[in-house]
Formats: structure tokens, sequence, C-alpha cells
């Protein structure tokens, strides 16, 4: 082997970079970690494997419906799993989900993504700033 | 069963191909010799020193480590070598510049870098605030939900430009072999079932980031089933990506590691200054004086009769 001064140090950075995630786990101590969520009992709109994936997709159709055909009935959802009626809001969520840092934001946090809504709409969780 | 096989399995093998191969592929690059000092350069190397050399020159044309290490970034950073690639490309009749592929290159390849940053969340938990960053800068919010990555649908077009470029310029047609088309292709196939699964047929993050950390862990019953939670839909993306790090050490895309191997970019050109040894020459043994002496004594005796001096002064 030839320019071992060059390859040996390159060989060590490429291993270090293929397992950094390990490592950076590892050394946050969250291997294999997941997010202790506070779940009410019963059942959401619809299954709970569903909204675990399509949940943002709901409030989308959940927020065209009510802001475009909203006088046309559009706030009313039929869950097609349930077969339940519910009120098309951010606020419809509430209702079961009390508190939103140890739900929503819980998962969130783990997937590294905030969603703006709470820019605008309400949540259980907000802090009022007191006069 | 599919979770088991693509999301435990399948994973775990690709990744020990990915890695073995990587490191493989460097040792074998590095144990075959460079017989002569070949740096393509295009500016003045460094020679008398009444004749100028601009900043330009220095990094066209190394002369110390240094200047050349910092060509090799440029290199990695700007491609300048696909920019530089003016003749090929020039048409004699038009005089059209045509540089595409540096063009759909260097979009492909910092869509690529964005969204394999962007990934990173998959893998590292607490997420690192740089990437939920840089996720936040390049996510079109609000307008749609879930948010438009950028660069995620960047990266499609960009591939599909690579990839028609191929196709419809009649020399690169010509030159291409199935395996570049196949490197595109599966790339494009990664990148449009990301998108698929992010926008349309959506899969739960978060069990997928509860597998990966699981997997990371080596707990495989909590891996298993997190892997069966999972719509098949994250499988098809996963599988792909599984494949496309199996295949990388063995294929083309191992350019990412080769750049650092290349002779033309990573020798400085000093040949002038400095004797570079060809490894493959057998070694050399010289002779004594008094050897070549005792070899050819007759006729350098006869020499030195004639009044040349033969013996070195100095020995
Ligand atoms: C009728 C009460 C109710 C309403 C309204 C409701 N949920 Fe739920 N939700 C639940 C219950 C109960 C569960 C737990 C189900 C289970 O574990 O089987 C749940 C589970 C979930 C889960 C899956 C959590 C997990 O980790 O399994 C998500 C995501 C979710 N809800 C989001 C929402 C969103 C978003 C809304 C507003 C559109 C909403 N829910 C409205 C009662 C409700
Ligand atoms: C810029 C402020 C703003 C942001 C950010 C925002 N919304 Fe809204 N949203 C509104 C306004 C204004 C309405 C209309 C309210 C009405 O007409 O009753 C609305 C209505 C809605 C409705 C239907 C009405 C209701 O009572 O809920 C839904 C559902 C909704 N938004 C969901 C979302 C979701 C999900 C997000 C985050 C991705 C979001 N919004 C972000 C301002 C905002
Ligand atoms: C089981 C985990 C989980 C829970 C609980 C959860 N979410 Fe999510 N949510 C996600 C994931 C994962 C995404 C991101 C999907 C992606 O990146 O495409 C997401 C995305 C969203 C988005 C779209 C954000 C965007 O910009 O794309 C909204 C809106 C949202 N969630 C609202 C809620 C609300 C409201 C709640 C609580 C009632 C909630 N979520 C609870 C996992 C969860
Ligand atoms: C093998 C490891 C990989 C895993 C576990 C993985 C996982 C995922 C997941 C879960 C999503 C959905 C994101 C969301 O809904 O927010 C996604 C999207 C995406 N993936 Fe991958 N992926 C991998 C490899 C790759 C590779 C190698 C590429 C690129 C060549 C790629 C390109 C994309 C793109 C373009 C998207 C679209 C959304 C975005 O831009 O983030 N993925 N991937």
């Amino acid at each position: 082997m030839y320019h071992k001064k060059y390859v040996i140090p390159l060989i060590v950075v490429f291993l270090a970079l293929a397992f950094s995630p390990l490592i950076y786990n590892a050394m946050a101590k969250s291997l294999g970690h997941y997010p202790e969520i506070t779940k009410p009992k019963g059942e959401c709109v619809e299954s709970a494997e569903w909204m675990r994936a399509n949940h943002m997709l709901l409030l989308q159709e959940w927020r065209i419906n009510a802001i475009r055909h909203g006088a046309e009935g559009g706030r009313i959802y039929h869950s097609f799993t349930y077969g339940k009626e519910f009120h098309a809001s951010t606020n419809t969520c509430w209702e079961c989900h009390q508190d939103k840092t140890v739900f929503c934001d819980k998962c969130h946090n783990y997937v590294g993504i905030k969603p703006e809504c709470w820019d605008c709409h309400w949540n259980p969780s907000l802090e009022i700033p007191v006069r | 069963m599919i979770g088991i096989i693509f999301g435990v399995i399948i994973p775990y093998i690709a990744f020990a191909i990915f890695v073995v191969g990587v490191v493989y592929k460097f040792i074998y690059w590095a144990k075959s010799a460079v017989p002569l000092k070949i740096p393509t350069t295009s500016g003045q190397q460094k020679s008398l020193k009444f004749i100028k050399r601009t900043i330009y020159d220095r990094f066209d044309s190394p002369y110390t480590k240094w200047e050349t290490a910092v060509r090799m970034i440029l290199e990695i950073f700007a491609f300048r070598s696909l920019l530089k690639n003016t003749r090929y490309y020039l048409d004699r009749l038009s005089q059209r510049d045509a540089r595409w592929l540096w063009l759909f290159a260097i979009l492909f390849h910092y869509c690529l870098l964005l969204v394999l940053i962007r990934h990173t969340k998959f893998f590292l938990e607490p997420v690192p605030s740089f990437v939920e960053m840089i996720s936040e800068l390049e996510a079109f919010k609000g307008v749609f939900i879930p948010s438009v990555y950028v660069s995620g649908v960047t990266i499609i077009a960009a591939l599909f430009l690579l990839w028609f470029r191929r196709i419809f310029l009649s020399r690169e047609r010509c030159i291409s072999l199935p395996s570049d088309h196949f490197a595109l292709l599966l790339l494009l196939a990664i990148v449009i079932s990301g998108n698929v699964m992010r926008y349309f047929i959506k899969v739960d993050i978060s069990a997928v980031k509860g597998l990966l950390l699981s997997l990371m862990a080596f707990n495989i019953p909590q891996a298993v089933e997190f892997a069966n939670s999972i719509e098949p839909m994250f499988y098809i993306h996963f599988a792909l990506g599984s494949f496309l790090l199996a295949y990388f050490p063995f294929s083309k895309l191992m350019h990412a590691g080769g750049i650092f191997f290349s002779p033309t970019r990573n020798m400085p050109n000093n040949n002038r200054a400095e004797r570079h040894v060809n490894p493959w020459n057998p070694p050399y043994k010289g002779i004594t004086w008094q050897e070549y002496y005792e070899a050819y004594k007759d006729q350098l005796d006869e020499i030195a009769e004639s009044g040349y001096k033969v013996k070195p002064e100095v020995l």
C-alpha cells in the first residue's frame, strides 16, 4: 500500500463518518429510544395507526373543507373508520388530547419538525402572557 | 415478514457491504502504483523567479501540498474539471456553450447533500439544531401540509435532466453504458419513492426513527416490532436505499471516494523540483569505480594513455 500517511487517516475518517450516528446516539444515551406519549383512552378520529401516519393530511383536508366549503357543510367530517361525526377544526383535537406538550410536541421533537400552526391557532398548552 | 426482511436483515447486510466495500476499495486503490507524475494543469507551472504566477496559476498548477489541497477542495465543492471541459461541448458550428454536465451535476449534488443532511433527523436523537434549521429554511411551510422540501423535489428534476442529457444528446448517448443509466434510474427510483412517501402515501415516521434507532442499538426484538408496524410504502424506499448502499462501493458512484485517489488531481505539479520514482522500477544497485575499472581495464588504460582523464577526481 502506497501513501499510508494519507490513506489510513482517510479510512479512519470514513469509518468515523459511517458510524457517526451510532457514536452520536451512544453519547446522547438515546439508542433504541422512543418517546413516551401520553394518550387518552378510547378512539381517535380514525384508527390510531392511520392517525400516526396521516394526521397532517386529515388536518389539511379539514382546513380546505372548513374554509372553502364551510357553508355547504364542509365542517362536518365523517370518520371512515368509526363513522362518527367530527367538527372540522384544529380545536377538535384538544377535546381529547388535552395537553399539546406531552402529546404532539413529544412526537414532533422526536422527528425534528415544528409545525407552525400554533402561531395562529389556539392550543391548550398556550401560555397567555399576563398583562 | 416484509418488515423483518427489508427492515432488519437487508439493512444490516447492506451496511456491512457498504463499509467493508468502501474500505476494500480504498486499500485496493492505494495498492496500485502511480508510475508517472500526471497532474493535469491549466496554469503556469512554478519555474524561474521572473516568470510570474497569479493566484489562479497557484491553484491550477499547484506546487506545494497546500496548493494541491486547495485545488482538491475546489474540485470537490465546485466540480471545476467539469466546468473546464469546454472543448468537447463547444459546438464548432454555433459556438454555443453547452456545459450541461456541470450545471446538472452541481444541482444534483447539492440537493443530495441537503436531502442527506435532512435525513439525519431519522438517525440522530436528539435531532441536531442545525438539521432542524436547514429543514425549516428549505421547507415551504403552511402552503401545503406536509410542508414541501425544495431540495427533495429539485433532486428529481436534476436527476431527470442528467438522464435526458444521456438520452437526447447523441454523443452522450453513444458513450453511455448500461451502468450509467442504471445508477441514475436507481437514484430516481429512490427519490421518487421518497417524495411519494412524503406527500401522498404517508408512513409513520416516528416508527421509522424507532426502527433505525433500535437497529443501531442491536435491539432486534424491538426493531422487529417497529418494522412490522410500518407501512409497505416505506420498504420500497428503504430497500432501494439499502440496495444503493450495497451497490455503491462497486459502481461508478464510488467516485465520491475515488476523487481522493485521482492522480491528475492529487499530485502537485513539481516535476522539475522533485524526482518522482516509479515504484515499479526494479531496485537499482550501482557498481563502484573499482568494479567498473576491473571490467573495462584495457579500454580505460588505453584512453588514459592518449592523455584523457578517466579516473574521477573525487572518490
Ligand atoms: C374523540 C377523541 C379524539 C379526538 C377528537 C382526536 N383524538 Fe387523536 N387519539 C385519541 C385517542 C383515544 C388516541 C389513542 C388511540 C389508541 O391508542 O388506540 C389517539 C391517538 C392519536 C394519535 C396516535 C398517537 C400514537 O402514538 O399512537 C395521533 C397522531 C392523534 N391521535 C392525532 C390527533 C389529531 C391530529 C387530532 C385532531 C385532528 C385528534 N387526534 C383528535 C382521541 C382523539
Ligand atoms: C397565518 C396564521 C395561520 C397559520 C400559521 C395556520 N392557520 Fe389554520 N387558519 C387560519 C385562519 C385565519 C383560518 C380561518 C378561520 C375561520 O375562518 O374560522 C384557519 C382555519 C383553519 C382550519 C379550519 C377552521 C378551524 O376552526 O380550525 C383548520 C383545520 C386549520 N386552519 C388548520 C391549520 C393547520 C393544520 C395549520 C398548521 C399547518 C394551520 N392551520 C396554520 C390561520 C392560520
Ligand atoms: C406518533 C407521533 C405524532 C403525534 C402524536 C403527532 N404527530 Fe404530527 N406529525 C408526526 C410526524 C412524524 C410528522 C411529520 C411527517 C413528515 O415529515 O412528513 C407530523 C407532521 C405534522 C403536521 C404537518 C407539519 C408539516 O409542516 O409538514 C401537522 C400539522 C401535525 N403533525 C399536527 C399534529 C397535531 C396537531 C398533533 C397533536 C394533536 C400531532 N401532530 C401529533 C408525528 C406525530
Ligand atoms: C437508507 C436509508 C434511508 C432512509 C431510512 C430513508 C427514509 C426516508 C423517509 C422516512 C422519508 C419520508 C420523509 C418524510 O415523510 O418526512 C424519505 C424521503 C425522501 N428520501 Fe429517503 N431514506 C433513505 C435513503 C435515501 C437516499 C439514499 C436518498 C437519495 C438518494 C433519499 C431521498 C429521499 C427524498 C428525495 C425524499 C423526499 C422527501 C425529502 O426531501 O425529505 N433517501 N426518506
